[in-house]
């Protein structure tokens, strides 16, 4: 009997605990889907000016399908001590997504194009939002370093900017002296700011 | 020697010889080395992406080559009327359409100077080399309609219209009335009456034309629409310019 | 043909009628002055016998061709001084004047067109802009440039403006000598009657759009001329006077004054000397010109 009592102490502990772990989220499945979602980072070194692709997955988990989910990509700077929310305007062109349904267990995998237009310690995560749901489903935050990248080199511009114009001036004055020489030192026959195109006056010239 | 070719190579002799030309090339290579030297010294300017930049640079190239198509092209005949010139010029054994052709051969020659002297701005911005030979290419190209378009409107105006001063008011007006709808957002220049303004304008369909080439690294397949436009601006332009100089008085 | 043939020209400017009909012709040879105030229309019909603008009706003839039909084929033919002398003004003479022999596709050598500028009293070494010439020095260019196609038929608008009388003497033995050697048909608009009298022999003088007379310069049968003549030294007037159709006015100094009748100057000239008297140089008094221009004009635009 006191056995009896005993085994039935520890069912009873075990299915309350049991309960107690999975309950919520019992309780959430019996409400809405469950949403997974990751992001991968492309392999190798990411430079300034790289255009790489996030690989996004989207999971429905739950047995009811999902709609009107909406997607989107989060970028923060992680540069120690000036950490900040960045604007994706100049990054990327696809910032979000709507997927219209996601049946249950179907995964929408997703490449988010991107490009790098500053060197420094970066974050991106994805962001579900589900209509249904209070709170929106993140990924894990992937860390990256873009490298910097002289993009526009001072020594090929700065030479350029200076010595075309200085070499217009250059000309300009070389035509301008040249012209006065002309006028004090020219000679018949000469072509010197004229052009005379033939022989100078001699004979057999034709006036009218 | 054809006449024609004749009053071309006045043109150029009265470009530089006359310092006229030569004066407006030291001020668009000024324009564009101050250009370069703001895309090298302001940070965030100097992070933008090559293709962008060598696209802001050819951008400037086109607006400078517009505004030399209208400014000379305001001169060709008004300018001439107002110097008194025109009339020796009418009793030549040249007629107008002649005339026309060898102005607006002249306006195409400054274009060429330009252009060759743009290069190594082009180079000088486009360090990776992205796109670079497209972007001349292509920019030679759109350049060369949008001075037949600008110039030749410019020169039929000249035609029309007694003073240079009258012929350049309304050539500088139609320029920026062109270039305007360029300086809208981009959220304005999708909507449907934006696309069209795009679609129908020379200026923006240039710098489409580029941007395209540059940036988005499509081909000539996606630029025979916008090409097409411009191409149709100019036979419209040099048909208008052949009925004014038909009737050009001193 | 007529070297020059106007008939029933009208053109109208923005609604305002500037020739109401003028008719007029203009022989081979001829040197032929068209004369009116200002805002006549004198360079209207200029212009539209040049072609370069066109009439709202009239008919028009320059060596047979019609020049709005026949532009260009005539302007190979014809040239023409405009008022303004339309030069470039950073061009050197030389290079102005190679320019539009090269327009005007005339195969010159350089020595060629030099001597054409030292005709007209330039130095073709004179490398200096032509914005820098005197106003005299740019006529003379602009009749260099006008005669570089070897033209039949010349039109001067107003060639003299400005001149000194030295520079006016020299263009006026320079036409003189092109109409006498070339027989160049030269058609003069001026207002300076000195010009009329001493180039043209047949005149027009318009007047509100309408030739108001067209004729020889002194062809009135009958009419009095008055003519000044310059004595050499040692000349002494006969007594008595004895020219027919030669009446002695007035004498000043070496200068006696006579009117001449039912002849023409150069036979009343020819009279005198071989009578004896030593004539070193011979000018009209304008009176007659001036009195026919007058009777045929009323006040001009200004």
């Amino acid at each position: 009997m006191k056995m009896l009592r005993l085994k039935g102490l520890a069912l009873i502990i075990v299915l309350a605990s049991a309960w107690l772990i999975s309950g919520p989220m019992a309780a959430s499945a019996g409400i809405g889907p469950a949403i997974r979602v990751s992001l991968q980072a492309p392999a190798g070194a990411l430079k300034m000016g790289d255009t790489p692709n996030f690989l996004g997955a989207v999971t429905n988990l739950g047995p009811q399908p999902a709609q009107g989910l909406v997607v989107y990509l989060s970028l923060v700077s992680l540069a120690p001590g000036h950490e900040h929310p960045v604007d994706l305007e100049d990054w990327s062109a696809q910032k979000a997504v709507r997927l219209d349904r996601l049946n249950p267990g179907a995964t929408d995998y997703r490449q988010w194009g991107m490009r790098l237009i500053a060197s420094g310690k970066y974050g991106v995560a994805l962001t579900v939002v589900d209509p249904r749901e209070s709170r929106p489903i993140v990924s894990d935050l992937v860390p990256f370093e873009i490298q910097p990248k002289a993009t526009l080199v001072a020594g090929r511009v700065l030479p350029v900017a200076i010595g075309v114009p200085l070499l217009i001036l250059g000309l300009w004055g070389g035509l301008l002296v040249y012209r006065s020489r002309c006028r004090r030192h020219c000679q018949p026959g000469w072509l010197s700011a004229d052009e005379t195109p033939g022989p100078s006056c001699g004979k057999g010239t034709r006036p009218f | 020697m054809n006449p024609g070719l004749i009053l071309v190579k006045r043109e150029f002799q009265e470009d530089f010889k006359a310092s006229r030309g030569l004066a407006f090339l030291v001020l668009a290579t000024l324009v564009l080395s101050a250009f370069a030297v703001l895309l090298v010294s302001n940070t965030e300017l100097s992070l933008l992406d090559n293709a962008q930049a060598v696209y802001m640079m050819a951008g400037i190239i086109i607006a400078l080559a517009a505004l030399v198509a209208v400014v000379r092209g305001s001169d060709g005949f008004a300018g001439e009327r107002d110097r008194q010139t025109l009339e020796p010029l009418l009793l030549a054994p040249i007629n107008g359409p002649g005339l026309a052709a060898a102005k607006l051969c002249g306006l195409l020659f400054s274009w060429l100077i330009l252009f060759i002297l743009a290069i190594p701005y082009l180079w000088a911005v486009g360090s990776t080399g992205q796109n670079l030979f497209a972007a001349i290419l292509y920019l030679f190209l759109a350049g060369t309609l949008i001075v037949l378009v600008f110039g030749g409107a410019a020169l039929a105006l000249s035609a029309r219209l007694k003073t240079c001063k009258a012929v350049l008011s309304l050539g500088l007006t139609m320029l920026l009335l062109s270039a305007s709808p360029v300086l809208l957002g981009p959220s304005l220049r999708q909507s449907a009456v934006g696309r069209v303004l795009d679609l129908a304008n020379p200026f923006a369909a240039a710098l489409n034309i580029l941007d395209s080439v540059i940036i988005d690294s499509q081909g000539l397949a996606w630029q025979l629409l916008r090409l097409a436009v411009m191409v149709s601006y100019g036979l419209v332009i040099l048909w208008w310019l052949y009925r004014a100089i038909r009737r050009l008085e001193p | 043909m007529p070297a020059i043939e106007i008939q029933e020209l009208k053109k109208s400017f923005e609604g305002q009628a500037v020739l109401h009909g003028v008719s007029l012709t203009v022989s081979h040879g001829d040197i032929y002055g068209f004369l009116g105030p200002n805002g006549s229309g004198k360079t209207t019909t200029l212009r539209i016998l040049l072609g370069i603008i066109s009439q709202d009706a009239g008919k028009i003839a320059v060596l047979g061709l019609d020049p709005t039909a026949s532009g260009p084929q005539m302007r190979r033919r014809v040239n023409a001084l405009p008022e303004s002398h339309g030069l470039y003004g950073w061009m050197s003479a030389l290079s102005y004047l190679i320019f539009f022999g090269q327009l005007y596709g005339m195969e010159f050598s350089g020595g060629d067109y030099r001597a054409r500028l030292q005709q007209v009293g330039l130095d073709p070494d004179d490398s200096r802009p032509v914005r820098a010439f005197s106003r005299g020095m740019k006529q003379r260019l602009g009749i260099a440039r006008a005669m570089i196609n070897d033209p039949e038929v010349l039109l001067l608008d107003e060639p003299t403006n400005g001149l000194d009388p030295r520079g006016r003497r020299e263009i006026h033995d320079l036409l003189l000598q092109l109409n006498r050697e070339r027989n160049l048909t030269i058609m003069i608009s001026t207002h300076i009657l000195d010009d009329v009298e001493r180039l043209c022999n047949r005149i027009a003088i318009l007047d509100h759009g309408l030739v108001q007379y067209e004729g020889p310069v002194h062809s009135e049968a009958g009419r009095l001329l008055r003519y000044r003549f310059h004595l050499g030294s040692g000349g002494v007037i006969p007594s008595p006077w004895n020219f027919p159709g030669i009446s002695l006015l007035d004498r000043k100094d070496s200068w006696i004054t006579c009117t001449i009748e039912g002849q023409s100057p150069t036979e009343a000239i020819n009279t005198l000397i071989t009578g004896g008297l030593p004539m070193v140089e011979a000018a009209a008094v304008t009176e007659g010109l001036e009195d026919l221009y007058l009777d045929h004009t009323t006040g001009g635009a200004s």
